[in-house]
């Protein structure tokens, strides 16, 4: 799984992911006909073949946070980009670009109750605002810093959301080989802010069909939210979220994919989040979209946690479904 | 008009399961129509051509998906746990009998705990009821599987002479005004190609007819849908059944179309009130206006009591109040959209 | 007996209104019954003479169900209305009802949800903020077809849900089914069979019931609630549904005979019947009326568990009715305790 702790440990906060893209980029180039990368940052990679015209998506960015103002003794007021929960960032560390690490601290009467963003701030142990302004200027971005460990056939590690879901999109390249089907490969910008990348790539390619591959909860440690997903039972076919309906078709022929080949899956149903799913399906005059999930625990912290065999489930259900839609 | 609307609201679709009925709607609109067909999203678009080259296209829309309930888990005494699909009130669930759409339809009850285990005062909330199939586990997972949708049962129908209460009447009795419509214009000489649609997965954020109107790009439409009825405990905002439909105003509303939908109705003696909105109306005409570079968009709407439970009640005399204004707009048009014109 | 407790379920017989339900009964239980009498309150006594008459039992179960009457009409044409019996108003809204003898069709509606506050969503409805639609004008209009005082009971519809049985009423009809199935049978004592009326508001007439009957002991098959349902915790479950009759201990009313209770349930497991203890003293039942009926009179209960009771969506299973039904026969069929 090198490549999956290779793109997880790059940072690509939504809006900034640079880095990533040209990771991505560079392991797919030998794996299809033609890269593109459009106005919004999106890789759109092609994948000839004769048959239907199908877009698969997993998006690139992952959450962090954005400096806003930095004042006289150099600590760092920050903005959220993506959804946090405040109450799980207090002395994080974050990362900009430049790799200056920052610690998040809070203001002291907030130590008792429910933080809030602005009461935050990331000290980089500069001294001074011009100290703190050689590395880091307002707008800059920085994600969350997280080791990489595998063990106990689970992989933890940060911005699994969703760099598995791109993961499970290149493996998958390398399984397809004579694809029958019009295959895009979509690696979308900025779905934690709103499910833009993919919107804009949709309208481009102008799919057929399509499938979002991204992660999502699970309701399987003590005392979780009510939900039947759970790690270790293999890829999560969508059945809703709060962004989509998947189409029924798409999600038919995915079960019989699954069945056909012995991969594990699972049903999801969730009622909170969203997928790029929702933005292509709603693209011109309406694509068939489904998605396929990977189940993910404590989603959008630096230890986000994952089945590996899971993920190969997903790898493998993505190939057969391209083949058979 | 009743047997119609009884038939549509009879049907049985949440947001995203618009497949188990939409050939059938289809069907409804096919011998009134010169094309009918079904979109990428589920959407029903039955075309009425009228054969004049660049003649003005008018949507005429209803949605056909319902509120409803879906299949969240399986527990291993066989009972179902279930989710909300489109904005349904949890208070109005206990004790009903709904129906589980398995691999065959199964009838289920949700379950509340007795009373006395229970907070006085306090409503059960979706995630702490379950629906009562009758089965244990392996009997339910042979039938039900996680993401299957459930209906609310059907109400009493006729209610009096004059009401009918039904299941889903938001939005299938303006579908029922719709495919009447069309009926009526069968062999009419028209000045404008008519495209009714049935759309989809309006409850879950009108996601039917932001596609459908992007896919036909109409030069107007006019969104139908209902409105709440004045009730005992309701009368802000409400407006009373059985003294006709509602032509809406404010930005969501293209001034000219409302203008001449006005115009049309004081000169057919049509019954009607204006509703205003502020902003977002909550209908699919929010999103059908943005469509593209934008569309002409109109709303009207049929007062109805108890919107969004099993019990929607709603008086025939304005389903068919609504037809008539929609004829006569439909006939009223000369085939030129000059008057639109800002 | 499934059909018979599915008809029974349809009938309306909301406590003070049981005739519907006493007329179905009479009806058949007229060649199986050597004397019957129907007393002030509406109760159903039938006398089987037994084939070796020393003692006399007493087999009782009540008629009525849980419902609403009409209180008043508004201007605008809603009907307002009371409940009888005990009622859980959070099992009431957007159902349809029927209301009086000429069955006029309504729904409890409530205001849409888009119009509630959040505050209200959270919190129940009472009874006094309900109203039944019934597609009136006006109050004059209404008036044509509803008037104060008319019984309300929820639309017949039981049928059968994968392997139990679903429908109204079923905590009262179930012992009324399993009073007709036991009257078929000859037994070597006297027995009276006894269909109670106004249980529901306060055990009411199963004390009357006993005046002039001079017997031994008493059996009360009930349906009682058995709060197995989803989400209950294992010690908050009263009864299981399909796991036999209950023999009842105690409830809100009564103390039942505790030496009969206890050797009727020994009697019962030993006889192979399918039978389970109650775990839980609430609820009421008959047993407390008839047991402090004139002298008093040794009173056991045995009951078939009720998911759902009191709404128009209970849950039995047949195979605790069987279970009643042969838990009687042993009580009727037996000379001494």
């Amino acid at each position: 799984m090198k490549l999956l702790e290779k793109l997880t440990m790059a940072d690509g906060v939504s809006g900034g992911e640079d880095a990533v893209r040209d990771m991505i980029i560079s392991e797919i180039k030998k794996y299809c006909d033609d890269i593109t990368v459009d106005a919004m940052g999106s890789v759109i990679a092609h994948k000839k073949g004769k048959g239907k015209k199908i877009m698969f998506a997993a998006h690139m960015d992952e959450i962090g946070v954005i400096a806003t103002f930095i004042d006289d003794k150099g600590f760092i007021r920050f903005s959220n980009v993506g959804g946090i929960y405040t109450k799980e960032i207090l002395y994080s560390r974050v990362r900009f670009k430049n790799g200056i690490i920052g610690v998040i601290g809070a203001e002291e009467e907030e130590f008792n109750k429910k933080p809030s963003l602005d009461k935050m701030f990331i000290d980089i142990g500069a001294k001074s605002r011009a100290e703190a302004e050689k590395y880091v200027s307002v707008g800059d971005t920085a994600a969350f810093a997280g080791g990489y460990t595998e063990q106990n056939g689970v992989v933890i590690a940060k911005a699994l959301d969703n760099r598995a879901g791109c993961y499970i999109l290149i493996e998958a390249m390398k399984k397809l080989k004579r694809n029958k089907n019009d295959l895009y490969f979509v690696f979308t910008t900025q779905e934690e802010v709103g499910l833009r990348g993919a919107k804009t790539a949709a309208y481009a390619v102008a799919p057929e069909y399509a499938v979002a591959v991204d992660v999502t909860d699970t309701g399987d440690t003590p005392e979780a939210p009510k939900m039947a997903v759970s790690l270790h039972r293999g890829a999560a076919i969508k059945v809703m979220d709060r962004s989509v309906m998947c189409d029924v078709d798409v999600r038919e022929a995915m079960i019989a994919a699954a069945k056909k080949a012995k991969i594990p899956y699972q049903m999801e149903v969730l009622n909170i989040g969203g997928t790029d799913a929702g933005a292509i399906h709603l693209t011109r005059a309406g694509v068939k979209t489904g998605a396929i999930s990977l189940p993910l625990r404590y989603m959008h912290s630096p230890s986000e946690t994952a089945s590996i065999a899971d993920i190969n489930a997903c790898v493998s259900l993505t190939a057969a479904i391209a083949d058979t839609l | 008009m009743r047997s119609l609307i009884k038939e549509l609201s009879d049907m049985r679709a949440i947001s995203g399961s618009e497949y188990r009925i939409n050939k059938e709607i289809a069907q409804m609109f096919m011998p009134y129509a010169d094309e009918v067909r079904i979109d990428a999203l589920g959407s029903v678009i039955a075309v009425r051509e009228c054969g004049i080259e660049n003649a003005p296209n008018v949507m005429i829309e209803a949605h056909c998906d319902e509120i409803g309930l879906i299949v969240t888990d399986i527990t291993d005494e066989g009972f179902l746990t279930f989710g909300p699909v489109g904005g349904i009130d949890a208070r109005i669930l206990p004790a009903s009998v709904v129906t589980v759409h398995g691999k065959r339809d199964i009838e289920g009850v949700i379950g509340i705990k007795p009373d006395y285990l229970l907070e006085e005062g306090k409503s059960v909330k979706m995630k702490d009821m379950a629906i009562d199939v009758g089965m244990d586990a392996a009997e339910v997972r042979k039938i039900v599987s996680i993401g299957d949708g459930v209906t609310l049962p059907q109400s009493v129908g006729d209610l009096g002479k004059k009401q009918f209460s039904g299941k889903t009447l938001d939005d299938r009795a303006s579908l029922a005004a719709v495919i009447e419509m069309m009926r009526r214009l069968k062999d009419k000489q028209l000045n404008v190609n008519v495209y009714a649609c049935a759309h989809t997965q309006e409850e879950v954020g009108c996601r039917g007819a932001k596609v459908s109107a992007f896919g036909i790009m109409p030069d107007m439409a006019i969104a139908i849908d209902v409105t709440h009825g004045v009730t005992p405990d309701n009368s802000y905002n409400a407006f009373p059944v059985g003294q006709g439909i509602t032509i809406s105003l404010g930005p969501n509303i293209h001034p000219k179309l409302s203008e001449r939908l006005i115009k049309t109705a004081d000169d057919n003696h049509i019954k009607y009130a204006l509703e205003v909105d502020g902003g977002e109306t909550g209908t699919d005409a929010w999103e059908i206006q943005i469509a593209g570079a934008g569309i002409p968009t109109a709303l009207l709407s049929i007062p109805l009591k108890y919107m969004h439970t099993s019990v929607e009640t709603l008086a025939v005399s304005d389903v068919k109040a609504l037809v008539k204004l929609l004829v006569n707009f439909i006939e009223g048009q000369e085939g030129d959209t000059q008057w639109l014109k800002l | 007996m499934v059909e018979a407790v599915i008809e029974l379920s349809n009938l309306n017989g909301v406590s003070g209104n049981e005739n519907a339900v006493r007329e179905y009964i009479l009806e058949r239980i007229s060649p199986l019954a050597d004397v019957i009498r129907v007393d002030n309150f509406g109760s159903i006594i039938a006398f089987k003479k037994g084939k070796r008459s020393d003692k006399t039992v007493i087999l009782s179960a009540h008629m009525d169900e849980v419902g609403f009457i009409v209180s008043k009409i508004t201007d605008t044409g809603f009907v307002k209305f009371k409940s009888v019996g005990e009622f859980d108003t959070r099992n009431i809204v957007s159902k349809c009802v029927k209301i009086g003898s000429a069955g006029v069709d309504g729904v409890i509606g409530m205001k849409a949800v888009h119009l509630q506050k959040k505050d209200e969503r959270e919190k129940t409805v009472e009874i006094k903020d309900l109203y039944i639609d019934i597609g009136a004008k006006n109050r004059s209009d209404a008036q044509k077809r509803v008037k104060p005082g008319d019984y309300i009971s929820f639309p017949p519809s039981a049928a059968r849900l994968g392997r139990y049985i679903r429908g109204k009423a079923l905590d009262s009809r179930a012992g009324c089914a399993c009073l007709l199935k036991l009257m078929e049978q000859q037994y070597d004592n006297d027995v009276y069979f006894i269909f109670t009326a106004q249980r529901e508001i306060g055990m009411r007439g199963a004390a009357a019931a006993m005046y002039g009957i001079n017997a031994g002991r008493a059996l009360v098959i009930e349906g009682i609630e058995s709060a197995d349902m989803y989400g209950v915790k294992d010690k908050d479950i009263t009864a299981k549904i399909g796991g036999g009759v209950c023999v009842d201990f105690m409830d809100k009313f009564a103390m039942p005979d505790a030496r009969m209770t206890k050797r009727f349930y020994e009697l019962l497991k030993n006889a192979g019947i399918s039978v389970q203890e109650k775990h839980n003293a609430i609820g009421l039942t008959d047993a407390g009326g008839i047991q402090r009926a004139c002298e008093g009179i040794v009173t056991a209960c045995i009951a078939v568990p009720v998911r759902y009771s009191h709404t128009q969506s209970c849950v039995i299973a047949g195979s605790d009715l069987e279970a009643a039904v042969n838990a009687a026969r042993i009580f009727a069929g037996k000379a001494e305790f």
